[in-house]
């Protein structure tokens, strides 16, 4: 083949070229020690490069977590360790003064010292690491333990209505002539009404004409002392009659007495006894509220305080009040009461002082305002007002500003339109509005609270109303099947269980300002409570310490403290505490010794849990290990794929090179000469 | 015969030496020359006349030594070293933008962010934990962005090349349509266009370079050239220029055109099948587009599985009044069944004003059925939020405890009232993730769209590690990392993110070594046709040397002769 200059050339610079590409990538190789810079120096090695990078660097990030955790293990561990060391202790000493005759002041003061101990216990089992609580669970940032010496507010029950007026009237008024004190006033009379509850209520599909003898002649029922129906065994409340045992009423599906058109309970037996009515038709009633018979006109005699036979009244439970305008608001107030006195609207009440109590009662309260408080469960409402009393004093339900409605004279149009300014339901003139509904009124003036810990439930109620000092209360601790005997109401009350053990009680204070009035039927509301009370939850933090593996980082109070449902041998360990503590005080053998037994078991629950931490500490360490094998064995692989063998690497480079100077040489031999040169 | 026909001899002897040295000294000024062929005189007797005696020479013309079957293999090759060069190029130059192997890149912020997610777990009440999670994230989020904007910017250029090539064509074949004029008009006269041939072909070679060609010459000395389907580039002296074309539907993706002589663009993208332009689109669309999709297919899947896991969760600060989703769907969509959706449910947690929880919403999800209305619907349905109004119907309510509405632009607004507060209590749907509340990541435009949600970097606290309100509850951060572990790519839809990634800087280092390959052998391979063509066409220096001495020799000869005759003719004349 013919060889031109042109393809000499040619030739000589591809080689040259090649070369020093070679040169170059092996340069370049030298200088960063790696083989491998860019994926196509080796695909695949360089995916597994990516892939071992990878590894060894979650390797490491989990190597510092576990650093973090194992420092949270063995806080914990510790804890643990001390709480246990601080359960054998107080066995120690439980057990000392479990001999029996040990001198009380020793007594006393072991339990001093136990309860301290307690308290450090308390506190262990707060520990915090860091700024997270150890025995929490989850709500790490919540304070596990919290011993129940805090005040737990009371829940009050009341379902009863109190009327009060929505201006003050300065004490300096109150003695002055109402005609001067209430702007509007005009001489005349006003009416309140109050209303019984409807007992016993109807179901549905009950004749009508069985509701109305009702109302035509409320049926008094018997009462016990706090003026709740007896029923009898059927359910039925018992109607009051003369002699309860001797005649039987028949009742209807409800329960209610069928009453004939005169308005008589027919008893059972013989359907011949007749009660004295009144004109309109209603039952006249003796003292004890029972419809008088007609055959036996057997007048029981009451105390001396009490008109021989009261008054049937009209409509029970309506008084009207005339006002020439010269009484004060004093003389208004002991008028209402007297008329509610004389009118027969009171019931029998052996608890109270007076013997009886009123269906209303009204009075001036420490903040100038009158009051007016129904019986209880007792209705409302306002009748006719033509003095304007009543309207301008703006009476309201507790708990509800609206103005109660008051029905005023229709005289003039134009009058009676301008002083309407209560928003009255439809048929504001004529007809009667509505019974005020009963409303459950929040009573924060009284800012009760309880005090301690209690396993029992208790009832407070008020059963004799008045302020601090004046008032009574009962206390049942089984839902109010049962009452206490009355005790007086102050403003710290030590609420204890009927049969006045004095080891389990809460104290009930109130906070309020000034002296509030106590209506009857309020009722406070202690339900019981723990020793300790626990806020944090009960969960088990896992983290994931490896591939796929998660471990547990905690164990929390309940665990350790408290009985757990799955295992018969664990006790609650602050309740068994506070129980030895006040059976050293009370020197009770028994209690001290079960509480001893208690005690081995929370140790045993206490050690069982040290158990399993140490456990999971294990496996950190172990993991701890894997994880830095892995570190070394990846590193090792990497260094093959991608380091470069520094010794070949020379080696290679100088083949390179030599390789380069024998074709340069050669080049120059080839292209140099020339015929020119030759020629002369 | 005269004697003085013997001067005639001398004469073209002379001439004869003077035109092979003028030539030899064309061929040795030309030496360097690319395309050039080496010329020879032809040299023959003249015909002698009758009586048989030898007139001397004559020059019958000056040939050009090429061969056409050498030249041809050239040019088909030159075609493919351009397109397995380009190859080479743009490869290895979108291998630069996988190289992490230091961990500087995406795979190495990939697994920071995963570690990240670890430690949460670890100490998920931490506030520190939640920052440097936020500040991974968008060191993620930014890394997918220069990745996407890299093989963009490739993008653009191949295509800013391809507009550069199509101008190089159309000078090429420009000049060849003039050459084949001087061609034409030269040898319509008799005289040899050799230079012109040389240069035509070479103007041939670069072009076949960027566009694969077929050629021929036709009787008239005209070189055609055409696209392989016959449309012309070269007609004689007219030649068609070659396009970019840029229609709405490509959006700036140029295919390559031809025009026709009526002036009709016809797409020949398809026709061409290699050369320089064919290579750079097709690496455009076929090469580059798939790295770029398919790291956006990893980018928008992140986002979904992280948020997936992470809407239905709670952070410590997570208890809000009211959220908009991020997503708004225009109103067609708010009627059609949501994607991605399976059978669960989510909840929400009520909280009052004190803090107290409250109420629980709960709502059931089917999977493939349930619209946004459908789940509008279901939501205020268990807030209670519906009431009757006069006519029987039911409406929401004004004042309701939490409500759920579409606005007008079509995304959902969760609301409460009275000071009462809610978060999210586990959602085993993705409906959450997919309507876009309680969000990580927002991708809907794939890798160059990623970032954290504006919500997250405002206020970390916000991030949840877990699922009750309460500050140690690490079970999200738990199931994130599980979720690294998780197989959800591929075709067979089992490959995990690492993995994904992996296979792409795998395919890219095996394509570039492939193309470094065929970019060789073929360079090779023509470096073998050029020299073959060389040896053809190529002008040797030292051949040269020893013509120039020959037609010297023979110059002096002639002269040598022509004074002889001349001494012989005045030998006559003084007779």
């Amino acid at each position: 083949m013919r060889v031109t200059d042109q393809t000499k050339l040619k030739a000589v610079q591809g080689n040259l070229n090649k070369n020093a590409e070679e040169l170059q990538n092996l340069m370049v190789g030298m200088s960063n020690g790696k083989k491998l810079n860019k994926p196509s120096d080796d695909p695949v090695g360089a995916a597994m490069v990516q892939d071992f990078k990878t590894s060894i660097d979650r390797s490491k990030s989990l190597e510092k977590n576990l650093a973090s955790d194992r420092v949270w293990l063995n806080s914990t561990e510790t804890a643990v360790g001390q709480v246990a060391d601080t359960l054998v202790k107080i066995k120690e000493m439980a057990l000392k003064g479990g001999n029996g005759g040990v001198p009380k002041e020793e007594r006393t003061a072991l339990a001093k010292e136990l309860e301290m101990v307690t308290g450090d216990l308390v506190k262990l089992t707060n520990k915090k690491e860091g700024k997270l609580y150890l025995f929490s669970g989850t709500k790490s940032l919540t304070e596990p333990v919290l011993v129940n010496k805090r005040l737990k507010e009371a829940e009050i029950v009341f379902d009863g209505l109190r009327v009060k007026s929505g201006k003050k009237v300065i004490i300096l008024d109150q003695n002055k002539p109402v005609s001067k004190t209430v702007p509007g006033f005009k001489p005349g009379s006003f009416t309140i009404e109050v209303k019984a509850p409807e007992k016993a209520v109807a179901p549905e599909g009950t004749a009508p004409e069985e509701t109305t003898p009702v109302e035509a002649a409320p049926v008094e029922y018997q009462v016990d002392g706090q003026g709740n129906p007896i029923l009898d065994e059927a359910g039925n409340p018992i109607p009051v009659n003369g002699a309860a045992t001797e005649v039987a009423y028949q009742l209807d599906e409800a329960g209610n007495p069928i009453l004939d058109e005169a308005g008589n309970p027919i008893p059972v037996a013989d359907a011949g006894q007749k009660y004295q009515l009144d004109e309109s038709g209603n039952p006249i009633l003796d003292e004890a509220g029972n419809p008088v018979p007609i055959d036996a006109e057997a007048a029981k005699a009451e105390a001396a305080k009490l008109p021989a036979t009261p008054p049937t009244p009209v409509n029970p439970g309506q008084v009207t009040i005339k006002l020439t305008g010269e009484e004060t608001l004093n003389d208004v107030v002991k008028l209402i009461n007297d008329a509610y006195i004389e009118e027969g609207n009171w019931e029998e009440d052996p608890d109270s002082p007076l013997g009886y109590k009123t269906k209303l009662f009204a009075h001036i309260g420490q903040d100038n305002n009158i009051y007016l408080d129904p019986a209880k469960d007792h209705q409302f409402r306002f009748g006719l007002d033509e003095t304007g009393l009543i309207k301008n004093l703006g009476f309201h339900l507790l708990g509800n500003d609206k103005p109660l409605p008051v029905q005023v004279p229709a005289e003039a149009e134009g009058e009676a339109e301008a002083v309407e300014e209560t928003p009255a339901p439809e048929g504001a003139d004529e007809a009667p509005q509505d019974f005020a509904q009963e409303i459950v009124i929040p009573f924060e003036e009284y800012k009760p609270l309880f005090k301690g810990y209690s396993k029992e439930n208790y009832i407070v109620r008020v059963v004799k109303p008045g302020t601090y000092g004046s008032a009574q209360y009962a206390v049942s601790d089984d839902g109010g099947k049962t009452w206490g005997p009355r005790q007086v109401l102050q403003q710290q009350n030590e609420v204890y269980n009927p049969d006045g053990k004095p080891s389990d009680k809460v104290r009930l204070q109130f906070e309020a300002e000034g002296h509030p009035y106590f209506l009857d039927g309020v009722e406070f509301h202690f339900s019981g409570n723990d020793f300790v009370e626990y806020h944090g939850n009960d969960v088990i933090k896992e983290v994931p310490i490896d591939n796929g593996i998660k471990v547990a980082l905690n164990t929390t109070a309940p665990r350790l403290f408290m009985k757990q449902e799955d295992d018969p041998d664990s006790v609650n360990t602050f309740e068994v505490l506070n129980r030895l503590i006040e059976a050293l005080e009370e020197d009770e053998q028994d209690t001290v010794l079960k509480s001893i037994q208690d005690l081995d078991k929370s140790v045993n629950q206490v050690l069982k849990e040290r158990a399993e931490i140490g456990q999971r500490v294990l496996e950190l360490d172990s993991s701890g290990d894997r994880l830095a094998q892995n570190i070394d064995f990846k590193s090792t692989e990497l260094s093959d794929i991608e380091d470069l063998d520094l010794a070949k690497g020379s080696i290679d480079l100088n083949k390179a090179e030599m390789k380069h100077q024998t074709a340069l040489d050669a080049s120059a031999r080839l292209i140099q000469p020339s015929l020119v040169q030759f020629l002369k | 015969m005269s004697l003085l026909g013997s001067f005639e001899v001398g004469k073209k002897s002379m001439s004869a030496a003077q035109l092979g040295q003028q030539t030899t000294g064309h061929n040795i000024a030309n030496v360097d020359t690319e395309g050039f062929s080496r010329q020879e005189t032809i040299q023959e007797t003249a015909s002698p006349n009758n009586g048989g005696r030898g007139l001397g020479v004559d020059i019958q013309g000056i040939r050009r030594n090429t061969d056409g079957f050498v030249k041809d293999k050239v040019v088909g090759e030159q075609t493919k070293v351009g397109s397995w060069g380009i190859r080479n190029q743009v490869l290895t130059e979108a291998e630069t933008v996988f190289t992490d192997l230091d961990g500087n890149r995406l795979r190495g912020a990939l697994d920071e962010f995963w570690d990240s997610w670890n430690n949460l777990a670890h100490e998920p009440e931490s506030v520190t934990m939640r920052k440097t999670l936020v500040s991974k994230a968008s060191a993620l989020s930014e890394r997918f962005n220069t990745f996407n904007a890299r093989l963009d910017q490739m993008h653009g250029d191949l295509n800013g090349r391809v507009q550069a090539k199509v101008l190089e064509v159309n000078q090429l074949t420009r000049q060849i349509a003039e050459l084949n004029k001087q061609v034409e008009q030269l040898e319509n006269q008799g005289r040899p266009a050799n230079d012109a041939r040389d240069r035509r072909e070479l103007m041939l070679t670069q072009l076949s370079n960027l566009v694969e060609v077929r050629y021929f010459e036709n009787e008239r000395g005209t070189m055609e050239v055409q696209v392989p389907n016959g449309q012309a580039l070269v007609h004689g002296r007219n030649f068609y220029d070659m396009t970019a074309i840029n229609n709405s539907e490509l959006a700036g993706d140029f295919r390559l055109g031809l025009k026709t002589p009526t002036g009709v663009e016809n797409d020949v993208t398809d026709i061409v099948k290699s050369g320089e332009i064919k290579e750079l689109i097709d690496q455009r669309d076929g090469n580059i587009q798939n790295y770029q999709d398919n790291i956006d297919l990893m980018a928008k899947e992140l986002a979904f599985r992280v948020n997936s896991v992470h809407s239905g969760g709670t952070g410590l600060n997570a208890l809000r009044y009211n959220e908009t989703s991020a997503y708004a769907l225009n109103p067609e969509a708010l009627k059609q069944p949501l994607p991605f959706l399976q059978n669960g449910f989510f909840e929400i947690k009520l909280y009052d004003k004190d803090g107290n929880a409250e109420q629980l919403v709960h709502v059931d999800v089917e999977g493939g059925k349930d619209t946004v209305e459908t789940l509008i619907e279901k939501i205020n349905r268990a807030a209670g939020a519906y009431e009757v109004d006069d006519q029987g119907k039911e409406k929401l309510k004004e004042k309701t405890p939490f409500k759920a509405t579409i606005g007008a632009d079509g995304a959902v607004t969760f609301q409460t009232d009275m000071g009462r507060q809610f978060h999210y209590n586990g959602d085993s749907s993705n409906a959450l993730a997919t309507l876009g509340f309680n969000t990580f990541f927002q991708a809907l435009g794939g890798a160059g769209d990623i970032r954290v949600n504006q919500e997250l970097l405002d206020d970390e606290m916000k991030i949840a590690a877990g699922y009750d309100l309460v500050p140690g509850d690490n079970r999200l951060a738990s199931a994130m990392g599980d979720l690294r572990m998780h197989g959800v790519l591929g075709e067979s839809g089992d490959l995990s993110f690492d993995e994904f990634y992996n296979s792409q800087v795998t395919d890219i280092g095996l394509k570039v070594q492939d193309s470094k390959k065929g970019m060789d052998n073929h360079g090779e391979m023509l470096s073998q046709y050029q020299a073959l063509s060389d040896g053809i066409s190529g002008v040797n220096l030292d051949e040269e040397m020893a013509n120039m001495v020959k037609y010297q020799r023979a110059y002096e000869s002639s002269a040598r002769y022509m004074s002889t005759v001349d001494d012989m003719t005045q030998t006559l004349i003084n007779m």
